[in-house]
């Protein structure tokens, strides 16, 4: 575990079931039964449990647990961070500072510029984090990730004008089979089974509020 | 006692020698001495008030979200940080400035998040025992104000 965060090992594929290690008395994951998940000081581990439910119901419906991400399954990339992101025609990108105009991958930067494309009301966008703030063996620090924290100089917000254009940027990049996953205050959701695939809900597993939209690309292999 | 103080000894001591027959007047500058050395005894050096913050990692993303502030208090001033977590775990930690605490309602602003954004964070809540409740909201450059959440920041110990 680090930074407080649960850490689930999870073992198997879909054919023969998965299974997982996370210091607790877990069971079968795809027959219903996950146990309990009691801490070693005797707390019940809420963040633990509701993670491992998600990939109870990711395994329920065919998917790869493992394919949800996260600390410690961050997917490796095949390929090199390339690309900065820059304005084009119609749209002005910033960033929170110049720490936070970082190179990533090609694949990413086209995943952007088709997101900005298919909600053709962007004209201004602010990105937080590329691969800044992130630790470099995660989806943002292989640059297969972006976060982006202004549209049209409004802040994403959990309601009113902030909760709008972050609903039309978490829609807008759901449209690009090339996204695996998405999160943001207008729901987190993932992509378990390739590109193009349906979309799953993935709860909210954090008590802070969302104020930025965060996606990512599927690893090249 | 710092120098103030005896500046208001010697002036007191002087209304009192030629007022001697009014003894109002001697109370009146009794009082004033009384206050005038508790305003001097005031701590004119920042005291620490604590930080509160509810930042924390998404387990799927690894992006770090919530807000932190530290605060201090110089006399009835209050002075500090903001950071708001919209992605970024290095966000810059931003000075606080028309920071105002009375009865327990807090009140101040700060540069937003962007460089390259004009306009500013609002925050209005209150300090309690244990937490900083308040809403923080975004003015745009053209004065327009829009919330951008409800927080609840837990004091660390």
């Amino acid at each position: 575990m680090s930074d407080g965060i649960p850490t689930v090992t999870i073992v198997g594929t879909p054919d023969s079931g998965f299974t997982f290690d996370g210091g607790s008395s877990f069971g079968q994951m795809n027959d219903g039964f996950y146990g309990e998940s009691v801490q070693s000081d005797g707390r019940f581990d809420h963040l633990k449990q509701e993670r491992l439910f998600f990939f109870n119901e990711i395994a329920d419906a065919g998917g790869d647990p493992s394919d949800m991400g996260g600390p410690g399954l961050f997917f490796p990339t095949t390929e090199a961070k390339t690309v900065h992101v820059a304005s084009s025609p119609g749209l002005n990108v910033t960033f929170d500072s110049a720490n936070a105009d970082n190179a990533i991958t090609q694949s990413m930067a086209t995943a952007f510029a088709q997101a900005m494309k298919t909600d053709g009301d962007i004209a201004t966008v602010n990105i937080s984090a590329t691969t800044n703030g992130h630790i470099p063996l995660s989806n943002h620090g292989v640059g297969d990730a972006l976060d982006i924290n202004y549209i049209n100089g409004t802040h994403i917000a959990q309601g009113g004008a902030g909760y709008a254009v972050a609903l039309k940027l978490e829609n807008a990049a759901k449209a690009d089979p090339n996204v695996r996953y998405v999160e943001g205050p207008a729901g987190n959701f993932v992509r378990t089974a390739g590109p193009g695939s349906s979309w799953t809900s993935a709860p909210d597993m954090g008590k802070s509020e969302l104020t930025h939209v965060h996606f990512e690309v599927f690893a090249k292999k | 006692m710092e120098l103030t103080s005896y500046v208001n000894i010697a002036i007191i001591d002087s209304i009192i020698m030629k007022n001697n027959r009014h003894q109002p007047l001697k109370l009146l500058g009794a009082a004033f001495l009384l206050l005038s050395t508790k305003t001097a005894f005031c701590h004119d050096y920042p005291e620490y008030m604590g930080q509160y913050s509810n930042i924390e990692k998404s387990q799927a993303s690894s992006d770090c979200n919530g807000a932190k502030i530290n605060i201090w208090s110089i006399g009835n001033h209050v002075i500090g940080t903001f950071m708001l977590a919209d992605g970024s775990c290095d966000s810059l930690e931003l000075p606080i400035y028309n920071a105002t605490l009375e009865k327990g309602k807090f009140h101040f602003e700060s540069p937003g998040s962007s460089e390259s954004i004009k306009g500013n964070f609002i925050f209005d809540g209150s300090i309690e025992k244990n937490a900083i409740l308040g809403r923080l909201f975004q003015r745009h450059a053209n004065g327009d104000l829009t919330e951008i959440s409800n927080v609840t920041l837990p004091k660390k110990k």
